[in-house]
Formats: C-alpha cells, sequence, structure tokens
C-alpha cells in the first residue's frame, strides 16, 4: 500500500500523489512548492460603466478606476484572505496579499487612509511588494524577522512611490501589517493600526496600535505629538510620501500548540476585538482559513460595515515543504 | 530634436455634491535649445500681401514704408523658403515672381524680388478676398510644412461682398496661415479680426507707418522659426459629458468651440496651427454628471497632437466634496481668463453699441472694460480704452463716452481687444 511518510495513506489507494503534501507515493520524490501569491488588487473592468481598460481612469466614463476589488476572496487553503468594500464606503481601498513558500506562509494587509486621495495605489502597492521582498527574503536565506523588516521597507518605497508628481497636501498612504507563519513560529511587523491576532491556545493581540490611545493603552508612554489627546486613533505612524517611517514594529511569537494568525484592518476589530472572542468566532464552525475569513468578514457587515475589511487568515503551524 | 512641449493644468477640481461644470486652464509651452535651429524647424513658403491701393499714397509715408517692411521681410527668409510678393487692389497682382508661382529665396530672388518691390505704385480698390484667394492658389502648389502669409491693408474692404470675403476665408481656412496688420487710419478691425481668427494668425494695427518694417521682421521671423506643424488640441471627455466651450486665452482670446473635429465618440481635435518655441493658454469648460462625495473623475484629457503622435498630455478631474472650504475655492488662473475673456467681448460689444449711437450700452459695456482691465492690470487695454471714454473711476467702471474719438483709436481698441495679459503667477508672501 502506498503512503506518505507525513501524512500517511491517501484517500483511495489508487491515488499516485499525497492529497496533502503532493509526494509521488510511487518514487517517494517530493514536490518543490512553488511560491505563489494572491493579491486583491482589481482586474480591468471599470466599476463604474463596466468597460474594461488598463488606464488609471476609465476611458469611457472618466472614472477613476478602483485599484482593488469591492469584494476579493483569496484562497491558498493554508492561507486565506477576505476584503470587503463595507456599507458605508464608495470603494474598497484595503489591499491584502497572501502567498505560500517552500517553508511557510505570508500575508500582508495594508488599510488605505481615506482621508488621503488614491490611497487604494499605496496600499495595494505597499502589499504586494511587502510579500514580494518578505518571499525574496525568505527564500534567500533570511530569517522571518529579518525578512519582515525588509518587506516593510520594500512596502513603504512602494506606498510613496504612489503618489503623483501634483499631489503634495495629502498623497496615498496606508498602514501595514505583515504576517510570517513557519513550522515552528508566527512572525509579525506593523506601521500603523492594522493588527495581528493569535486565535489558539492563549489568544492575544500581537500589535500595537500607532495611535497614541494605543500607546498608552499598551502602557507606553504618550507620544510626542501636535495634538496630545489620549483617546486620540488618529495614526502617528504610516506608509507614503508623507511618511519616513519603514522600520516595523516586529513581534515573534512560538504558540505552544495549532491555532491561526490573524491580520486585519480596523474594519473587522472595531466590531470585534478581544483575543478570545476572536478566538471563538474562528474556531465555532469554521474549518478552513477561508471559511473563517468569510465569518468574520460577515460579522463586522453585520455589525454595519462603517469602514473597508480586510481580513487574512494563517494556518499555524504551516507545514515544512507542504502546500497544505 | 524636435521641440519639447510641456502643459501645466490649474484648475480647483473640487467640486460641491451635485456641481457639474469643471474649468480647468492649461498653460501648453513649447521649448528646446535648438528650436530656432536652422536644421529642426520646418520648411516654409510665405506669400507677403501687401495693399497698394490709392489711399496708400496718402500720405506717401505709408506706401514707402510698405515697400521698405516687404523689403526686410524678404531679407528674414531663410534660403530656400518659397516666396512671393502680391500687390492688393480691387484685385490681386504678382509682384514677384512676375507669373503666378512661388520661388526659392536665395541672394538673387531676394535681390529681384525688392526692386520690383521698388516699383510698387499705389492705386486702386480694396478687395482682402481677392489677394487672399490668390495667395491660397500660390501656396496650392506648395509642400511646404508651414505656409505663412502677411497681410497689410490700409482701408475697408470695399470692392467685395461680405459673402464674397467669407466664401475665400472658407477656402483658405486649414490651407495657410496668416498675419494681418493695419496701418493709417482706415483699416477695420473686426475684418482683421476675422482673417486672423480664421487663418489662426495674429491681428494687429500699426499707429505710424515707420513701425512696419518691424512688425514684418517679426511676423515672417515668427514663422521661420515654427518648428511642429499642424498641431491640434486633442480633447477627450467621458460618457455622458458636454464640453461649454474650448478657448484660446493667451496670447489672445480664440474661442475654438465651434471648430472641433471629431476623432471619435469621446474626443474631438481643435486646430492650433504651427508652433515654434511660444507658450498659449487654454480655457476648457466641461459639464459632468455628478458622482457620490469622495468620487473622483477624469472630467477631460487634455493634450496637443502632431502628426499623430501626442506632444503633451493633462488630465482635468472632478472630485466631489462635502468641505465648502474647498469646494468654493476659486482658481485665480480660472477667475482670470474668464475676466479677460469678458473683457474682450464687452469691448467689442461697447464699441459697436457705440458705432450704432446706443450710449446707454456702450457706456455701460465699456466701464466695465475699464473695470475688468483695472482689476487684471492690463494696462495695454486700460490705456486704450481710455482713448475711447472719459474714466471717471476705474475700480467702479464709471465712464464718459468721449465726444471727439479718432477713428483709428476705435479700431486699435477693437482690434487689440482679444489680447490677454498673464496672471502674475506667485504672489509675493506678506511680511
Ligand atoms: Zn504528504
Ligand atoms: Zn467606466
Amino acid at each position: 500500500m502506498r503512503s506518505c511518510p507525513e501524512h500517511g495513506a491517501p484517500s483511495s489507494p489508487e491515488h499516485r500523489f499525497c492529497e496533502v503534501c503532493g509526494r509521488n507515493l510511487v518514487t517517494g520524490e517530493t514536490v518543490v512548492v512553488p511560491t505563489v501569491s494572491l493579491s486583491s488588487r482589481a482586474g480591468l473592468v471599470c466599476t463604474g460603466c463596466g468597460e474594461s481598460g488598463t488606464e488609471p481612469y476609465c476611458d469611457n466614463c472618466g472614472r477613476r478606476r478602483s485599484v482593488g476589488r469591492d469584494h476579493a476572496e483569496l484562497d491558498l487553503s493554508a492561507v486565506a484572505a477576505v476584503t470587503d468594500r463595507g456599507r458605508r464606503r464608495p470603494r474598497n481601498e484595503d489591499a491584502v496579499v497572501i502567498a505560500r513558500y517552500d517553508g511557510g506562509l505570508v500575508s500582508v494587509v495594508c488599510d488605505g487612509v481615506s482621508t488621503s486621495t488614491r490611497s487604494d495605489a499605496a496600499s495595494h502597492g505597499a502589499a504586494e511588494a511587502g510579500v514580494a521582498a518578505i518571499l525574496d527574503a525568505l527564500t534567500t536565506g533570511a530569517d522571518p524577522v529579518e525578512a519582515t523588516s525588509l518587506g516593510a521597507h520594500a512596502a513603504a518605497k512602494a506606498a510613496r512611490a504612489a503618489a503623483g508628481p501634483e499631489e503634495s497636501d495629502t498623497p496615498p498612504s496606508c498602514t501595514y501589517v505583515s504576517g510570517i507563519v513557519t513550522p515552528d513560529a508566527v512572525t509579525v511587523g506593523w506601521i500603523g493600526d492594522s493588527r495581528a491576532y493569535w486565535l489558539g491556545p492563549e489568544p492575544a493581540c500581537l500589535t500595537i496600535d500607532d495611535s497614541i490611545a494605543g500607546q498608552l493603552a499598551a502602557g507606553r508612554p504618550a507620544p510626542d505629538t501636535v495634538d496630545p489627546d489620549p483617546s486620540s486613533r488618529a495614526l502617528i505612524r504610516w506608509l507614503g510620501a508623507d511618511s519616513t517611517d519603514a522600520e516595523p514594529q516586529v513581534v515573534t511569537l512560538g504558540p505552544a500548540g495549532e491555532g491561526r494568525l490573524l491580520l486585519c484592518s480596523d474594519g473587522l476589530y472595531h466590531y470585534l476585538s478581544d483575543p478570545t472572542e476572536l478566538t471563538a468566532a474562528a474556531t465555532r464552525n469554521q474549518t478552513s482559513p477561508i471559511e473563517v475569513a468569510r465569518h468574520l468578514t460577515a460579522v463586522a457587515l453585520q455589525g454595519g460595515g462603517h469602514d473597508n475589511i480586510a481580513v487574512a487568515v494563517l494556518s499555524f503551524p504551516a507545514l515544512g515543504g507542504s502546500a497544505a | 530634436m524636435t521641440a519639447q512641449f510641456t502643459a501645466e493644468v490649474d484648475q480647483n477640481e473640487f467640486l460641491p455634491e451635485g456641481g457639474r461644470v469643471v474649468d480647468a486652464i492649461v498653460t501648453v509651452t513649447a521649448q528646446g535649445g535648438d528650436l530656432r535651429d536652422a536644421s529642426t524647424v520646418l520648411s516654409a513658403a510665405q506669400v507677403i500681401l501687401v495693399d497698394t491701393s490709392g489711399s496708400m499714397a496718402m500720405p506717401g509715408t505709408k506706401i514707402a514704408e510698405a515697400k521698405k517692411a516687404t523689403a526686410v521681410a524678404i531679407d528674414t527668409l531663410r534660403d530656400g523658403v518659397a516666396f512671393a510678393v502680391v500687390a492688393g487692389t480691387a484685385g490681386a497682382h504678382m509682384i514677384y515672381p512676375g507669373d503666378t508661382r512661388m520661388v526659392p529665396a536665395n541672394p538673387q530672388t531676394r535681390a529681384e524680388a525688392k526692386a520690383a518691390v521698388s516699383r510698387l505704385r499705389a492705386d486702386g480698390g480694396t478687395a482682402i478676398g481677392r489677394w487672399l484667394d490668390l495667395a491660397n492658389y500660390l501656396f496650392a502648389g506648395q509642400q511646404a510644412e508651414v505656409k505663412h502669409a502677411i497681410l497689410l491693408t490700409d482701408g475697408q474692404n470695399q470692392h467685395e461682398t461680405p459673402t464674397d470675403f467669407q466664401r475665400v476665408l472658407d477656402a483658405c481656412e486649414g490651407k495657410f496661415i496668416c498675419d494681418s496688420r493695419g496701418v493709417g487710419t482706415d483699416w477695420v478691425a473686426t475684418e482683421l479680426r476675422k482673417v486672423a481668427s480664421t487663418l489662426l494668425g495674429t491681428a494687429d494695427g500699426l499707429e505710424d507707418p515707420s513701425e512696419l518694417p518691424a512688425a514684418f521682421r517679426a511676423m515672417t521671423e515668427a514663422a521661420m522659426g515654427k518648428s511642429v506643424a499642424d498641431v491640434s488640441l486633442r480633447v477627450w471627455t467621458p460618457a455622458g459629458s458636454t464640453i461649454r466651450f474650448v478657448k484660446q486665452v493667451f496670447p489672445q482670446v480664440e474661442d475654438l468651440t465651434t471648430r472641433r473635429v471629431e476623432v471619435s465618440a469621446r474626443i474631438g481635435d481643435y486646430p492650433t496651427g504651427a508652433w515654434g518655441a511660444e507658450s498659449r493658454d487654454y480655457h476648457i469648460s466641461v459639464e459632468v454628471e455628478p458622482d457620490a462625495v469622495g468620487e473622483e473623475v477624469l472630467a477631460a484629457r487634455f493634450s496637443l497632437v502632431s502628426g499623430g503622435s501626442v506632444l503633451t498630455e493633462k488630465l482635468v478631474l472632478a472630485r466631489w466634496t462635502d468641505d465648502t472650504a474647498l469646494s468654493t475655492k476659486i482658481n485665480p488662473q480660472v477667475a482670470h481668463y474668464t475676466g479677460q475673456a469678458e473683457l474682450a467681448s464687452v469691448i467689442q460689444e461697447g464699441l459697436k453699441a457705440r458705432d450704432e449711437g446706443d450710449v446707454e450700452t456702450a457706456t455701460a459695456k465699456l466701464g466695465r472694460a475699464v473695470q475688468l482691465a483695472n482689476e487684471s492690470g492690463h494696462e495695454g487695454t486700460a490705456k486704450l480704452l481710455a482713448r475711447v471714454v472719459d474714466v471717471v473711476d476705474a475700480p467702479t467702471g464709471t465712464v464718459r463716452l468721449k465726444r471727439q474719438v479718432a477713428g483709428v483709436d476705435a479700431e486699435l481698441t477693437n482690434v487689440r481687444s482679444t489680447k490677454t495679459v498673464r496672471v502674475k503667477k506667485k504672489q509675493p508672501e506678506e511680511g
């Protein structure tokens, strides 16, 4: 009987490949997992009139082309994400990118800052550049902490590049949170107020919002800002042409057991922010990461959907050499 | 290296909720260190149309200066430029060469042409359309990229009907560029403006015949310096929008709206002629379908094209906001050129009313003109207006019509009514 040394027998004896890792059960040859990534970036069809094209403005109706999809579901099985425009905003300016590589899972969530123009260009540019740089670093020998820093620097550069030459007052800008899951650790890095949660044994919020309120709540001294309102949720760090910040705060966790890493924008945690409640919501009936992401998005929409929502769910542990 | 075109957009892109009208000023500049280099300039042909009607001999300085000016223009032609000199009366006669064709400029042809011009005598009537008709015939035999005519007249277009004149202008449109100048006291501004407007040239009056040689040299040099021919303004506007108008607003006002040539359902071209090293401003006004607050729409894509290639392109945007501080902000450039365009039309309307004896309308229109000229710091026009009206108070536009006005003063004011000034770009900060 053919069977995989890691995943046991296939569901049917005729199968020549392990359904989990793709190992050839006849030759024993393992599969090199190709690096794959998916982005919430929109296709070519104008949301205003349906014409397709590639120009930044629709060639028929003139509407600025949305960079992101109004609703996107990204699924690489062990890592998945959902983003949604919500109920109040005219466009979805959140961006999410997920990836798997031979060694783990990666995701980045960026929340376009709504007071700036074309922040969806900044959020998508940053999320895609961040994931690309992280994958590049991890597959050339960098450790997750180094990779996290390189990812944020690449994202900062991309967000700055999203500004046109004539946008000086409020250039496109966004938040940034990255997550890397390997067989033994979870590493997150962030700039801004998008969050990472550990959902599993000892659930926790891993990030500290870059706002005055966030810093004070974490027991840190009040940051030196113009408007020292202790309840202010206004960002004190972000990515964009009006920011020189690129160094993320980084946290690494070695979880005691199986669980999930959740990355999300405030469109979700505005409605559900307690780590234990999030864990409960994420584990109630949902088995796969995509189902968890769908369910949490639905929670935010049912709560009112005041903002764009982006949710990425990464399975821990990421199985080495495994696509699952 | 060809000319480098650049464009700048000035607008307030913010509209209030439900707002529809988007105005923008686009400044287009053609430059490049080698723009005047002979290797990059276009091939050219020039016809000089000199009024030799009998009145050109009264006083004799007019015909004398016109001959001198024609000689200067001939000397300003580059070697190889095809040229011809036409004497205009109630008909049109070849002065040089002797038959109806054009010859390339070289030392010999220049000398022959100047000798022929020196023998010119003033005698006969005025039928500008006939002169342009001959120029059109001469140019038709030429392959040159820039075809340029200079038209000099001292009198009213008396010896042909307005219909015949219009028919010739229509036939010449798009075939060549014509700069026209009036000299003496009897030329008619509206006729010269009509020629300039239709044939994409300039119109002006000269107060003294002695200014003629310099004016002829300047017009010829400008034509010789053109480096890009047949430039069109190309405007894309979104589905569901309406173009309210497209105007050139600097260096003179020219409404291009009705000159649109459809390229596609969304795109139209407006001819602008040939360009040398120069800068022009355009005012475009588009009515768009309102979108939701926070949304952004491309209201117009504005480009300059020549021979299928895009020389420069700019976007005119519309964004809806509930922030009234943003949506009520008036763009100084748009306001300035709206005023300059109004200035041109109130001068023309005021002078027309004055000619018709409608003192009340004339006083109101010319008063408004004085006010606008004063506000915008348009000193040239303010000075000309002061020859036609007595200014009681410029800021309020209070004026009285002058009892005695030299005919030429009214014509000069009229022919220069479309000339605009630019707004001073950056006001120095106070303190
Ligand atoms: Zn396996
Ligand atoms: Zn469209």
